[in-house]
């Protein structure tokens, strides 16, 4: 079967003031129909660019994306315009991505306005009454402003509005971390509800490891800008490899207060991906680290679907 | 607890915010009590009046809006309630200090960093010269692990976490004995999050200082608090020891919030979070604040004040049904 | 607005249970923000005393027993009396009739050169907000070569290039006051340009023109909306300016610039030929300010201690 999403080598990279900001850099992965991809990593190592460079906000500096197999990645005019409509985002912050200025029915309807696929204002009507109806948000609403609204709601009308165009690829850009943890519930399981009911593949872009197991069947791990590890799920958290995810794993406040986790306290910080040197960046931060480390690295198959980009993964 | 051993304690606070002819109830008679040298860990919501009550004890809540109706803080034998603003000034940030979430926008970013520790430090031990002062601020980044010689640089030129290592730096420099922390390492990532709470709590070991932790991730509560109290719309629903609340808790909202937490170690198809939305401040619900979202709901929880039970020694729940439900 | 209107009839019927729960139709920031601007006293005094004057100015030279032209070499010169309330000019014209007729002038002058501005300063300020990078970089410097000609001076060129009459008078006018509606503008889309209700507009294929003047305008213009009240007066005053070293509105058609540009030379000897125009512009540019205050108040409530 051909993944929904595949991509080849992507890379995007900013220009800043002091150089190139490899924000992506030679990032491949596919995510297979109703699947979840999901990405983790820290503020800055490139995940959120990622997502928004595969969905075509950002243009790819190289690289290929495929969306059903067809090379999207330099996609102009209308089948920009067609591939965009299969491939939606749902933001983080529910606040700022909704337009303040604008109720919630302009904001679902907006999309479906501009599609052409509704002939008459009565299917369109009909078609966000569905909307409304599928991600929960009560008729009441309908000509609210985001201002009147709390963060679990706003977040369903992001939701709606990513969904009206029947999407098949849903980027999800850390949709929970603004939310309440009861509220957080809810809107992941109307998430896994909802592609469920159409079959939706998501990529999860987060920083919560518990919610990314949650919700996810893959994992990648993003370390500025490149993969250090991507597995299935369980095989991850089971057996995670690259020195980082084992931080990372190990950070994660636990509410077992009677296991507490061994701790890897990481030294130092996120350094950036501007002008890196060649070679694993994790190594400055890495107690594992040696000279080989300098070397460029690639990802290696260590399990099935498990890949490890570290060149001392045998040794340690 | 031991009542000769408590430090900080919160005696049935009230504070309303006006705002549009509309009177918010932010705090609705909070009790907390903190030992010396402890932590005590609040929960809540957004919304629940956390902030609120550190910034009482603190007393730099902004009158108007707000407006702290009753009650007492009462921090090592005295009312804070009771200080005049002047004395006030003299207890900020040298017996109590607060650390705020945003490290961004707690420090001014026209002053290097060491100058605004320098600052914090000559305000409260006015014998210091400038020199002596920067010497202290610089070895007080020293001990948040910053090195020295980066006194001298502004704020922007720090990452998030470094900023915040600042921010507590300038909270500690005047060893405090009651620190406010409020959400210190929400802004900030896991890797980095696990370095900062390890490192208040060393420090605030070190220094004995008595420690208020405001949360909303219960997973911070576990890794460095000794007891919790659970906070929703302005009132404690349940205070106990870290052990009472995580391995007994009593309250369905307690309850309801360790169920909708993903879990690491365990495998489910959906989470359960609890129903409905947290209610709006300005219009709270009788009896029970919890009870519209609440499945054990009945009819006497919507009307009655419900007081707090004690279910086990030092451990409370205000649940009107909290015996019937005993497992 | 029309659009949502006809919407809420039609659906009425069909949830008119949930209607009534939500009460009338929520209330839009715009609703708010006149809310707000109708409870503050000063603003609403100014804003009344404009209309005032304006509406005298239309219907009030009907009711006049004097023509705002016609002169009588008789009554020359005369101090304000029973018979000419303002007094009369050099060329015996009644000042009294000839101010509430140049009042539509000067009002209708000041307020479409302020709204022309306005229209050319927001395309310019949301294209080059929406294109942005190396354009921005560009355009910034011309817009630094635009304000740094005295507005003034800008409106004679102009005004001396288009020559006299009504509407080159107020493109003349409202050329000045385009870079720094411009770069109001652009102060804001640079603070809301990267919040994500714009990525998200672009990812359901919303044109640039949409995501231009349906997402942007709406979440930036209330500063300048402001300033624009604000520059009324302005607007005025070098109307005013412009008349009184003869160009804009052309004698004998009154205009409060005009009749102090008359008044000058006399200005020791008959004093009130200065007063009442001088007074009429100060008292409109006053109203417009405390409008414009309490506009500004009303819409960034923050600012008001």
């Amino acid at each position: 079967m051909v993944p929904v999403i595949e991509i080849k080598d992507l890379a995007k990279y900013f220009s800043v003031p002091a150089g190139k900001n490899l924000a992506v850099d030679g990032v491949s992965l596919k995510i297979e129909r109703g699947k979840t991809m999901g990405v983790v990593g820290e503020s800055g190592c490139g995940k959120s660019t990622l997502g928004r460079t595969i969905i075509r906000l950002y243009e790819p500096t190289s690289g290929q994306i495929l969306l059903n197999g067809e090379d999207v990645s330099h996609a102009k005019g209308a089948q920009l315009k067609k591939a965009r409509e299969n491939m939606q985002i749902i933001f983080q912050d529910p606040y700022s991505s909704l337009n303040p200025r604008m109720t919630v029915e302009e904001t679902v309807s907006e999309p479906l306005e501009i599609s052409h696929k509704y002939k008459s204002k009565a299917e369109i009507m009909d078609k966000m009454r569905e909307l409304f109806h599928r991600v929960g948000i009560d008729k009441r609403y309908r000509l609210a402003y985001p201002h009147e609204m709390d963060g679990g709601r706003r977040q369903r009308v992001g939701i709606a509005r990513a969904i009206a165009l029947n999407p098949e690829f849903v980027m999800c850009d850390e949709p929970v971390s603004a939310l309440d943890v009861s509220v957080q519930a809810q809107v992941l399981n109307l998430l896994m509800d909802l592609q469920e009911q159409y079959q939706l593949t998501y990529m999860f872009v987060t920083h919560d490891l518990s919610v990314v197991k949650h919700i996810s069947d893959h994992i990648s791990v993003m370390y500025l800008g490149q993969l250090v590890e991507t597995s299935p799920s369980k095989e991850l958290f089971a057996n995670p490899l690259h020195p980082y995810t084992k931080a990372l794993l190990s950070a994660i406040p636990s509410i077992d207060i009677h296991r507490p986790m061994q701790r890897k306290i990481l030294k130092g910080e996120l350094t950036s991906a501007i002008n890196p040197k060649p070679g694993c960046r994790f190594a400055p931060r890495c107690e594992f680290a040696t000279e080989s480390c300098s070397a460029p690295q690639g990802l290696q198959e260590v399990g099935t679907d498990h890949f490890v980009s570290c060149c001392r993964i045998n040794e340690i | 607890m031991d009542d000769n051993n408590v430090f900080l304690s919160v005696n049935d606070l009230v504070v309303e915010y006006t705002s549009d002819k509309k009177i918010i109830y932010a705090v609705n008679g909070v009790s907390l009590k903190l030992e010396k040298g402890k932590t005590l860990g609040l929960v809540g919501e957004t919304g629940a009046g956390k902030t609120t009550i550190a910034k009482s004890i603190l007393r730099i809540l902004p009158d108007p809006p707000a407006k702290i109706k009753s009650g007492q803080c009462i921090v090592g034998g005295e009312d804070m309630m009771q200080k005049t603003e002047k004395e006030m000034l003299d207890i900020r940030g040298n017996k109590i200090s607060m650390i705020f979430q945003d490290p961004m926008t707690a420090l001014n970013p026209i002053m290097t960093v060491g100058e605004q520790i320098a600052e914090v430090i000559k305000l409260h031990d006015k014998s210091l010269n400038k020199k002596q002062a920067f010497a202290k601020a610089m070895d007080a980044l020293e001990m948040v692990g910053i090195k020295a010689e980066r006194g001298g640089e502004f704020p922007f030129q720090f990452s998030g976490g470094m900023k915040q290592r600042v921010v507590i730096a300038m909270a500690l420099a005047s060893n405090p004995e009651l620190l406010l922390a409020d959400e210190p390492t929400t802004a900030l990532d896991v890797t980095i999050q696990a370095q900062i709470l390890s490192m208040i709590k060393e420090l605030q070991q070190r220094q004995n200082t008595s420690m208020l932790l405001i949360t909303h991730d219960l997973g911070v509560v576990a890794e460095t608090c000794d007891d919790t109290a659970v906070i929703y719309a302005g009132e404690i629903v349940e205070s106990g020891s870290k052990e009472d609340i995580f391995d007994h808790p009593a309250h369905p909202y307690t309850i309801g919030l360790f169920a909708a937490l993903p879990k690491l170690n365990e495998e489910t198809d959906r989470l359960n979070p609890i129903k409905g939305m947290t209610p709006d401040p300005s219009e709270l619900p009788e009896g029970c604040k919890f009870h519209p979202r609440c499945e054990f709901a009945e009819k006497k929880c919507k009307c009655e004040q419900i007081p707090m039970v004690e279910v086990s020694p030092g451990h409370f729940c205000r649940c009107c049904r909290v015996n019937e439900l005993e497992r | 607005m029309k659009e949502k209107k006809h919407n809420h009839k039609k659906h009425n019927h069909e949830n008119h249970i949930h209607e009534e729960q939500i009460q009338v139709r929520k209330k839009s920031m715009t609703m708010i923000t006149l809310k707000r601007l109708s409870e503050s006293k000063t603003a609403m005094i100014g804003l009344g005393i404009i209309i005032l004057i304006f509406l005298v100015s239309l219907i009030g030279p009907f009711f006049c027993k004097y023509g705002v032209n016609e002169m009588i070499m008789a009554d020359r010169c005369l101090p304000p009396s029973a018979k000419h309330w303002f007094g009369t000019d050099t060329y015996g014209r009644d000042i009294f009739v000839r101010l509430l007729y140049g009042g539509r002038y000067s009002l209708i002058l000041g307020i479409s050169g302020s709204l022309f501005g306005l229209a050319i300063g927001v395309v310019l300020g949301l294209i080059n907000g929406y294109i942005g990078g190396a354009f921005d970089n560009i355009f910034m410097r011309i817009l630094d070569i635009w304000s740094a000609i005295p507005g003034t001076l800008l409106a004679v060129l102009i005004s001396t290039v288009l020559g006299p009459g009504f509407f080159n008078t107020m493109v003349a006018l409202s050329i000045g006051s385009v870079p720094l509606i411009i770069r109001l503008l652009r102060g804001r889309i640079l603070s809301v340009g990267h919040e994500e209700f714009l990525e998200a507009a672009t990812t359901i294929n919303a044109s640039p023109f949409r995501i231009m003047f349906k997402h942007m305008l709406p979440n930036v213009i209330s500063p300048v909306i402001v300033n624009t009240t604000m520059s009324v007066g302005g607007v005025i005053l070098e109307a005013a300016a412009l008349s009184y070293i003869g160009l804009g509105i052309q004698p004998p058609n009154p205009e409060w610039g005009a009749m102090l540009s008359d008044a000058k030379n006399y200005a020791t000897y008959y004093p009130w030929m200065l007063l009442f125009p001088g007074c009429a512009i100060a008292l409109v540019v006053l109203c417009i300010n405390l409008l414009g205050d309490g506009l500004r108040d009303a819409i960034d409530p923050k600012l008001k201690k």
